[in-house]
């Protein structure tokens, strides 16, 4: 059966991979925020990517994992997969040689979908189809270009069951090249340069390995569902959406992508970190280390930096102004691996999390123990006169040795 | 005729979310293009005025109040 205590925490580097792919938590604002904006853009067929972006994924990291397996224990390990990553839970026994039908009443995406939108007129699973089709390939042994999936039945539409239809036929959903190699930043680092950054990291180092799923095969933690992503899925979204923009638009289009990319970040930060500093962990090791507003903000990032999200780091920290860093983050990471360097900065996500965190640390009364756990409560606050603004000014992918943003009033 | 679409956006935004200008403009992308108009939501925001012809300017209301009917702020998302 797969376990993730298999695989080690990169500690130099701050990441994980597992099986050839780069890991990375998010939550279940980020991704639906994520894949509303891209199904907000009607005239883009995105579903071409939606699935593409995680069945390339899958495909690779589940080919590496039951590469001498027989078919039965393969079978074992990628449920077993699906289930630790926070996806829900799905049973592969009906597929044969030709496909066949999978149904799960345990499904993060529609789940949280519904929790967040209300009911969808369409399927809303993408992911799973995704890594259905990846699974159906690897147990097979067919080439990934020619398989079909449809979601036929998702819950999120008021349907009792998701319901996925998987055989051979003319592929619907892109395939991509090879990726290249990760290449990491020599850069040196500017730490933290705080004096209880190693006490936390080194607490929370490994903790990352109790976040698996449950018997829902869901990762309820600090209010919110995570999943662990493999990340080229996830950023390979963002990608491939502003590159449909700029077909559609030029510049403009990763301009209006971008701001709702950066949005959808700001909600995670908003919500997670929110999550994070008001939960019992936080309570019992961060907070009594911690005596300013800026402490929370650097309490934060020591603990975030066990998450396998990169190094990150703040230079400047007041409530007007910051700027903040992070070497080797997995938006640039996953940009070198697919797409080489970039013409313009791909860190929508991290950037929108730090503007969350901005915004929970001074324009809310976290510190004091008011929590935000609302819809209502997020839109309050980002409507405040008080919000802050945001600047992508350095990107690995451009060619800097790290990511900066600098966010002011 | 022409019409002045910035009142309806200043609604839009005192119903939804922060980015909904920003959706809304996603939303209607091709059609604003075809006007030779690619505008962001602060760009918006600082015109005194946003003329459009009627024809889009009813597309982009119909936008607008879908958009917010599909709206759910009272769910909780709270796990």
């Amino acid at each position: 059966m797969f376990d993730i205590n298999n695989y080690p925490y990169d500690i130099e580097h701050n990441c994980l991979f597992i099986e050839g792919e780069a890991m990375v938590f998010h939550c279940n604002h980020y991704l639906t925020n994520l894949q509303r904006t891209i199904l907000d853009a009607d005239y883009i067929d995105s579903r071409l990517f939606l699935i593409g972006s995680a069945a390339d994924a899958v495909f690779n990291q589940l080919t590496h994992l039951c590469d001498g397996m027989d078919r039965q224990t393969s079978r074992d390990t990628i449920e077993s997969v699906y289930k630790t990553f926070g996806y829900g839970l799905i049973d592969l026994s009906s597929l044969n040689d030709a496909g066949g039908s999978v149904s799960t009443r345990k499904s993060f995406m529609s789940r949280t979908w519904a929790m967040k939108y209300g009911k969808s007129q369409k399927p809303v699973d993408y992911y799973t189809a995704g890594f259905l089709a990846a699974a159906f390939a690897v147990l097979f042994k067919h080439p990934l270009d020619e398989i079909h999936v449809e979601q036929t039945h998702c819950m999120a539409c008021g349907h009792d069951i998701n319901r996925f239809e998987i055989g051979l036929g003319t592929c619907n959903f892109s395939i991509y090249p090879a990726k290249a190699e990760t290449v990491f930043s020599d850069a040196p680092k500017v730490p933290l340069n705080w004096e209880h950054e190693t006490t936390i990291t080194n607490a929370f180092l490994g903790a990352h390995v109790n976040f698996v799923g449950n018997e829902d095969g869901l990762i309820p933690a600090f209010g919110v569902y995570i999943v662990r992503n493999q990340s080229d899925f996830v950023n390979r979204l963002q990608f491939e959406f502003v590159r449909a923009m700029t077909e559609v638009a030029g510049d403009y289009g990763v301009t209006l992508a971008g701001e709702l990319l950066m949005e959808a970040g700001h909600a995670c930060g908003f919500f997670t970190y929110g999550g994070i500093m008001t939960s019992p962990e936080w309570d019992e090791v961060i907070r009594p280390l911690l005596s300013t507003k800026e402490d929370w903000i650097r309490g934060l990032i020591a603990l975030i930096n066990t998450m396998g999200w990169g190094y990150h780091t703040v230079t400047e920290l007041s409530p007007e102004f910051a700027v903040f860093r992070n070497y080797n983050d997995f938006e640039d990471l996953s940009h070198l691996r697919m797409y080489g360097k970039s013409q313009y900065p791909v860190h929508w996500a991290n950037s929108g999390g730090f503007t969350g965190l901005m915004q929970l640390v001074y324009n809310t009364d976290l510190v004091n123990g008011e929590r935000i756990e609302t819809e209502q409560g997020f839109r309050s606050m980002r409507r405040s006169t008080q919000g802050y603004k945001t600047r992508m000014t350095k990107c690995i992918s451009c060619g800097d040795d790290y990511l900066e943003v600098k966010i002011f009033r | 005729m022409m019409r002045d679409a910035k009142p309806l956006l200043a609604w839009a935004e005192t119903q939804a979310d922060k980015r909904i200008v920003s959706r809304i403009l996603l939303h209607m992308l091709p059609h604003f293009q075809t006007l030779g108009l690619q505008l962001t939501a602060d760009q918006v925001e600082a015109l005194d005025e946003l003329l459009i012809p009627e024809s889009t300017y009813l597309l982009l209301e119909q936008t607008a109040e879908a958009l917010i009917a599909a709206d759910r702020p009272e769910l909780s998302c709270h796990v």
